[in-house]
């Protein structure tokens, strides 16, 4: 919450160790990936815009290598197949291997490149006992797969891992702040590979050509200049590298130095779609805050949808002036954006705010200010999920009139009934607020007999807060309940009773003759904790054809239902 | 869920007939653009209810307001074609609405409606059956309107309690409970006398309500009970 950015992942300041990682590299991806989708047999060309980028061990052998001309190395391997590069090929392929890896090794992945993935290693490490362990993990999870060639480097940064995974055998592990000692060694073409995404290599001595964006050009400097290792590179100051190679030379210093400063970026953002959206200027207003944070929700709600999945519970976290503030909404059905801005803002007024004297302000101002609002969706693939728990989601128009109703009466004045378990009447009608679920998210339950249930049709009335009531003897005298438990009953009077009833009264009803009864139906629930409930129940019908349902609590009465 | 079709098919065809020609998106029962809850347009005799009320409502619960005076729980015996919703009654049966044949799933509770007219105008709009509490007061023209509005919605409004010219009148009078003594026995069932007054004619039905369900009495004999059409 403390780092506005999106995603909380801006550069990291220059010399913070970059984050401890494993990565998990398998060798010619490219030609890997092509293998598995078409039926080409090896020597294998993978080539783009009439140049080499990858080409299999037999091609290789027959002197190809990346960067030739595409005619230039047909010339020296006549019989390759030249298959064009596609990016979106190589990630399908990849992707059953990423999720393999976020399913039993560590849910968040990187993807460095199609072929090259990276967890942070501490978690792993943690559950798995070390970072040997937790590599080899990694590798029999691979291995499983049927890559069991591929290899597993563990250091500070990216970049200091790859060049462990690749000269890994099968695992090389760098140790903490080793990185540079590492690194040192290396033939400065290591560089190759890794400077992507810098685009063509800035600074005012830059060589020109054909800007491949890979390093190569950066590489061909340093060597000429006698930079022919990254410890020799790692010796230059900050500043020599970046005003003699530009962006480019600054980012390779910092490589060579064991300071990679790209950040983990988890790949597949169903682990992480949450979606942060942090104001300036703490917004007080209702109608304000939902038009800030509407087209971030229509996004995320759209970006869910693209996958085939659906959102049915969210965490909301909504920092204001008044505090934090988290709920978790869940959804019979699924969010649509509407829904989303529609919790966002009943969460909002749920917030703690000192009552404004003017009613009139109260209706569109908030008193406090919310600064940041934080959704992390939990989403399920649509197949799971077709029909809800409450039957399938009503027309949208419907939808749309019960949520406009809850925004203006609020989110519990328009409520789902739905029959549950329990003894006491009040306990089996369970009212959620609609569109969402109940906290247990429990199916509707209730078919079942429960004990202590009443006999003959269910009371049509039942009184939430059970009303106080009398029963007396025609003369006036009042009528106790005998305790089933305790002595013989039908000596003092019938049907429990230490008395004849005769008239019935119900504070706020009058007074109604009695005209028949019966009781005491024991409930006993809970009674093992201090809530428990220890009643007896009875029923009578009053000369005016009422029928209620009264409770007796030692040798008070009360009105639990009236059959109405 | 139950199906008025049957129910007097005389009515029901003459009703359907008299809308056929010109109904397609206007004539009562219709919606407005693309129908009401999804389903088809073609006409129908307004809206199912509990089997043992189709006697008092032959051609279904149609596009208007009725008034129910007497035990509510009989008001949830009108609310099975659709979606329907209660409102002002916070202290509901859910039970008893499942035992009147309600779809929980397709029912929403309002027990605090604030503004009465503004809560039950916007419910019209989506929902086909709405159960009211009868409103603190209501301007005859702000009444005027909203039937105006449940005509061209095709929604039935059943309000507990007075309107000013309701369309039909429900009567209900609880006649005896069976199972209970003095001191002896349990609850065991509910005899109803309903009566639907509409135009001057009146038509009774005596319900048995048991733990089995809700039916029409065998024995019509009893008190003023039994299916039966009279001038009021």
């Amino acid at each position: 919450m403390s780092n506005p950015g999106v995603g909380g992942a801006g550069p990291s300041p220059r010399q913070m160790r970059p984050p401890r990682v494993m990565l998990v590299r398998v060798p010619d991806w490219r030609i890997r990936a092509v293998q598995m989708t078409t039926d080409h047999t090896d020597p294998l060309i993978v080539a783009e815009k009439g140049r080499v980028l990858s080409c299999c061990d037999q091609a290789a052998a027959e002197g190809v290598l990346p960067g030739l001309r595409v005619r230039a190395a047909q010339l020296r391997c006549p019989q390759a197949q030249v298959v064009s590069y596609d990016p979106r090929v190589e990630e399908e392929c990849f992707a059953p291997v990423v999720a393999r890896i976020e399913e039993r090794v560590a849910p968040r992945v990187h993807v460095l490149r199609p072929g090259t993935a990276v967890v942070a290693v501490g978690g792993p490490a943690r559950f798995y006992g070390g970072e040997l362990a937790a590599a080899q993990r990694l590798r029999q999870v691979l291995d499983a797969e049927g890559w069991s060639d591929a290899t597993v480097g563990v250091a500070d940064g990216m970049f200091a891992a790859e060049q462990a995974a690749l000269r890994a055998g099968p695992i090389r592990i760098v140790g903490a702040g080793g990185s540079r000692r590492f690194l040192a060694d290396l033939e400065i073409g290591a560089l190759i590979g890794s400077m992507a995404g810098i685009g063509s290599p800035g600074g005012p001595d830059s060589t020109g050509g054909s800007g491949q964006g890979d390093g190569t050009e950066l590489v061909v400097a340093l060597r000429t200049l006698g930079l022919r290792t990254l410890g020799l590179l790692a010796g230059l100051t900050r500043e020599q590298a970046a005003s003699r190679f530009g962006q480019a030379g600054r980012l390779a210093h910092q490589y060579a130095l064991g300071l990679d400063p790209r950040p983990l970026v988890p790949h597949r953002a169903d682990h992480d779609d949450s979606v942060e959206i942090t104001f300036e200027e703490p917004v007080a207003s209702a109608e304000q805050l939902e038009t800030l944070v509407r087209p971030a929700l229509v996004e995320l709600i759209a970006e869910i949808g693209n996958r085939g999945l659906i959102c049915d519970t969210v965490r909301i976290r909504i920092r204001s002036t008044a505090g934090l503030s988290e709920h978790t909404w869940r959804h019979p059905w699924q969010f649509d954006s509407e829904d989303l801005v529609s919790r966002v803002a009943w969460q909002v007024e749920e917030l703690p705010h000192p009552r404004m004297d003017t009613a009139e302000e109260v209706v569109c101002e908030y008193s406090t200010g919310v600064q940041a609002v934080q959704l992390i969706p939990a989403c399920r693939p649509l197949a799971d999920h077709a029909e809800g728990l409450f039957g399938a989601r009503p027309a949208e128009h419907l939808v749309q009139i019960l949520t406009r109703l809850q925004s203006r009466l609020g989110p519990s004045a328009v409520l789902t009934p739905s029959v549950t378990g329990g003894r006491l009447l009040t306990e089996r009608r369970r009212l959620t607020p609609f569109g969402s679920l109940p906290d247990d998210g429990s199916r509707p339950r209730g078919e079942q007999p429960w004990p202590g249930r009443l006999t003959g049709p269910a009371p049509g009335v039942i009184y939430s807060q059970p009303v106080p009531a009398r029963i007396e003897t025609l003369d006036g005298q009042p009528v106790h309940p005998v305790d089933a438990a305790e002595g013989p009953t039908g000596v003092d009077g019938p049907g429990g009773l230490d008395a004849e009833p005769g008239w019935l009264v119900i504070e706020g009803s009058g007074r109604a003759r009695v005209i028949s009864w019966a009781g005491p139906w024991p409930v006993r629930q809970h009674w093992w904790t201090d809530r428990g409930v220890d009643l007896n129940r009875y029923q009578i019908v009053t000369a005016d054809q009422q029928a209620w349902v009264l409770v007796a609590a030692s040798s008070s009465w009360w009105a639990e239902a009236r059959y109405d | 869920m139950n199906n008025a079709n049957r129910a007097e098919p005389g009515e029901a065809m003459a009703a359907a007939l008299a809308r056929l020609p010109v109904s397609r998106g206007f004539g009562p029962g219709m919606g407005f653009g693309d129908g009401v809850s999804g389903e088809d347009l073609s006409p129908r005799p307004g809206r199912a209810v509990h089997p043992g009320l189709e006697v008092l409502f032959p051609s279904g619960l149609r596009p208007e307001v009725y008034c129910l005076n007497g035990s509510a729980q009989v008001g949830l015996g009108l609310l099975l074609d659709g979606w329907c919703a209660v409102v002002g009654l916070p202290e509901l049966g859910v039970e008893a609405a499942r035992e009147w044949g309600v779809e929980l799933s397709r029912m929403v509770l309002i027990p605090d409606p604030g503004s009465w007219l503004e809560t039950v105008a916007t419910l019209i709009e989506g929902l086909d059956v709405v159960l009211a509490v009868a409103p603190p007061s209501i301007a005859p023209a702000a009444a005027q309107r909203l039937v105006a509005r449940l005509r061209s919605r095709g929604s039935s409004l059943v309000v507990l309690g007075d309107w000013p010219h309701a369309h039909a009148r429900i009567d209900v009078r609880t006649l005896g409970w069976q199972g209970l003594g003095r001191g002896y026995g349990a609850l065991e069932s509910q005899r109803l006398e309903v009566a639907v007054t509409r135009h001057h004619s009146r038509r009774t039905v005596t319900l048995v309500r048991g733990a089995e369900g809700i039916t029409v009495a065998d024995d019509q004999d009893r008190g003023s009970g039994g299916v039966g059409r009279s001038p009021a």
